[in-house]
């Protein structure tokens, strides 16, 4: 089982692009929400109200990543575990935009309407196996593209240095006050 | 009651044996310290305060409403005080109930926007705190905004039950976390990372959320259609669903349980939108009526004039709700609790659907937002009275602080109520405001105010784009669908707009607190 899972040093970067995701929009539509509640909360529940949304931002990337990670254990390890870091990478990436494709104020914005599509679960899936599965073939084909894919992913755990800090430091504060 | 040789729970019967069983996690917030050592004994009345949430007044045939939307309200009247003038200080839920919460006009407690708190400093003179010397107190709301202001009183309350417990699909995430904490989920999970509406903090659990609702509706749904043609009754801004006579059912078991003398405040949903009335009313009211028309306003931007066909589904999701009003009443009867408190029918705020605009939340202060309905039976009551002196939501505090014989603080802003030893002031001010585009701290930039006094209503409409600084003054008694705008031609609009305007002076100010 243990030969299954992903060793640490695979998986700080693929957590890394999860949290870039996940966190960067949450700090977006905090920041568009901001005005609003500047006028009607005082600073004091602002902060707390951002502890609670960074706790839920650091468990929804946990709960990505484990989902990774189960991939990794159910997939062969030849298509997923034995290329987490390209694999997992390029997963989080693709459901980060096609999530991004269903939150309609940023979306109104780009001439992408045909994107869309992705918005229909079988869609979804299957353009999501495909692109794995083609991903694969040219990981195996090309290695020099398997070190462009891990360089990127080694660089995105910058991410990680700073939203996991505020991640831990804010689940900390909540089960403070949830406990106290 | 069986079936076929086999026990079955009729579903008041879950909601006891639930309740018994204390699945009260789930159902309930009760703090247990709370429970403990609270014998108030004595032989007050208990107090019931009903409200259903944007009811208007001048859609029920109780107030001589062309179509025949509440046979119950008016019988449940024969032996009640009918408030035919009574007003709330603002077109939707957070600064109505907050106003009733604390016998204070909005610019007090300052709780204008939808997502609003009270004030700090105006918390401690609430409705439950005032009257705890000598009622258990228990609150129940559907409304998650109204049910938000709760938890600001939640120390003083005995019960307050759970958002979702009568739903049929709850989903407040709030209610999970301890009372302290509640309001701080309600504002980060339910209202910004997890909400049905976008833009939603959270990227990716918002769309499984979403989806696993739906299947949950899709499910639950499945056997209700033919009851529920155009959809279950659900509140607007979450996935919450539920039927009405589940919903009455289960107030009935919570007024059942709660020792006496209890006061009570039960806030449900309907008619609030979205309007889905069970098949047994459905099109009942298909009959081509309409009020007179109206032209649009400068600040109504819908984009029809009028709204028949949704002032049609409304009035037949009153004629739902009074239904089960009807049968909430006969079990009161029943068990002799109608007899034994006092019940109070009224509303936060009323519905539009002309000039422009449909719904509430708007710019206006015209008479269908404003006016809701005020019917109190007190026990022993034998027969109907009809008050029609200006009343507001502010008056309902003083009144039951009076009835409980417990003195009324400085701060209250409303009058004992005509009838409860009162004669009722002709010449009352009674103050509405709409300030939900401001800021709570800052200077008001942009206002709709309406002074009513006697039968004469001016409202000033200050700082919108299209409308810059405009008055509109009308006469309810001779023109109670407000047609004619009196403002240049009526003498009496000078006196009153003096009057307006220095208390709009005083309330543009920012605070700190």
């Amino acid at each position: 089982m243990k030969s299954k899972l992903p060793t640490r040093q695979e998986v700080l970067p693929v957590f890394s692009i999860i949290m870039f995701f996940v966190f960067t929009w949450t700090l977006y539509v905090m920041f568009y929400y901001l005005p609003s509640w500047l006028g009607d909360m005082y600073t004091r529940d602002i902060l707390i109200l951002s502890t609670y949304v960074f706790t839920f931002a650091l468990l929804e990337s946990l709960i990505v990543l484990g989902g990774m990670v189960l991939l990794a254990l159910l997939l062969p390890a030849r298509f997923f575990k034995d290329k987490f870091v390209a694999q997992g990478g390029f997963l989080a990436v693709l459901a980060s935009l096609a999530a991004y494709l269903k939150h309609p104020k940023l979306v109104d914005a780009l001439p992408l309407r045909l994107l869309y599509l992705v918005q229909i679960p079988i869609i979804a899936l299957a353009g999501t196996i495909f692109l794995m599965v083609l991903l694969s073939f040219l990981l195996d084909r090309f290695p020099g593209l398997t070190r462009v894919v891990n360089s990127f992913a080694q660089g995105m755990t910058i991410f990680a240095y700073i939203y996991l800090p505020l991640g831990l430091l804010s689940l900390f504060v909540v089960l403070l006050r949830i406990i106290f | 009651m069986e079936t076929n040789g086999k026990i079955k729970l009729s579903r008041r019967d879950f909601l006891k044996v639930a309740a018994g069983l204390s699945l009260t996690p789930l159902v309930e917030k009760i703090s247990p310290e709370k429970l403990r050592g609270r014998n108030l004994g004595g032989s007050l009345p208990n107090i019931i305060i009903l409200i259903f949430d944007a009811l208007s007044a001048y859609h029920l045939s109780l107030y001589g409403y062309p179509r025949n939307t509440s046979p119950n309200f008016e019988r449940f009247a024969e032996k009640a005080t009918v408030y035919h003038n009574h007003h709330s200080p603002a077109n939707f839920t957070t600064p109505s109930t907050a106003s009733l919460f604390t016998s204070t006009y909005p610019w007090q407690h300052r709780a204008y926007t939808l997502k609003g708190s009270i004030r700090p400093h105006v918390v401690p003179n609430n409705i439950f705190r005032l009257l705890r010397d000598k009622y258990y107190t228990a609150a129940f709301t559907q409304n998650i905004y109204a049910d938000k202001l709760l938890f600001q009183f939640d120390q003083y309350l005995d019960r307050h039950q759970s958002t979702d417990s009568f739903n049929f699909i709850g989903n407040s995430i709030y209610n999970i976390l301890p009372s302290e904490e509640a309001i701080a989920g309600f504002r980060s999970f339910d209202t910004f990372l997890i909400k049905r509406r976008p833009p939603r903090g959270s990227l990716l659990m918002s769309i499984l959320y979403d989806f696993t609702h739906l299947l949950r509706y899709r499910l639950a749904f499945r056997d209700l259609t033919d009851l529920y043609p155009i959809g279950m009754p659900g509140i607007n801004s979450s996935y919450a669903h539920f039927t009405l006579d589940q919903v009455m059912e289960g107030v009935m078991s919570l007024l059942e349980e709660l020792p006496a003398p209890f006061f009570s405040y039960i806030h449900l949903m309907p008619p609030h939108s979205p309007y889905r009335p069970n098949s047994h009313f459905q099109k009942m009211f298909n009959d081509g009526w309409e009020p007179l028309p109206k032209e649009r306003h400068p600040l109504g931007d819908g984009h029809q004039v009028n709204y028949p066909g949704k002032r049609q589904t409304y009035d037949e999701f009153i004629a739902n709700l009074d239904y089960e009003f009807g049968r909430l009443l006969d079990y009161l009867e029943d068990i002799g609790l109608l007899g034994s408190s006092y019940l109070i029918l009224t509303s936060d705020h009323g519905e539009i659907f002309e000039r422009g605009e449909d719904g509430h939340g708007t710019s206006f202060l015209f008479e269908p937002l404003l006016r809701v309905p005020l019917v109190i039976s007190s026990p022993g009551q034998e027969a109907r009275k009809d008050i029609h002196a200006q009343t507001s939501s502010v008056d309902l505090l003083p009144t039951l602080l009076h009835i409980a014989g417990l003195p009324i603080p400085g701060s209250v802003e409303g009058q004992i109520l005509p009838f409860q030893d009162g004669n009722g002031d002709p010449e009352r001010n009674i103050w509405a405001l709409e300030a939900s585009s401001n800021s709570t701290f800052g200077p008001m930039h942009e206002a709709s105010l309406a002074l009513i006094k006697g039968t004469q209503k001016l409202v000033y409409y200050q700082g919108y784009e299209n409308y810059k600084d405009n008055y509109e003054l009308y006469n309810l008694e001779n023109d109670p669908d407000e047609l004619v705008d009196r403002y240049t031609s009526d003498p009496r609009s000078g006196e009153m707009q003096e009057i307006l305007d220095q208390k709009f002076r005083e309330i543009i100010q920012p605070t700190t607190e």
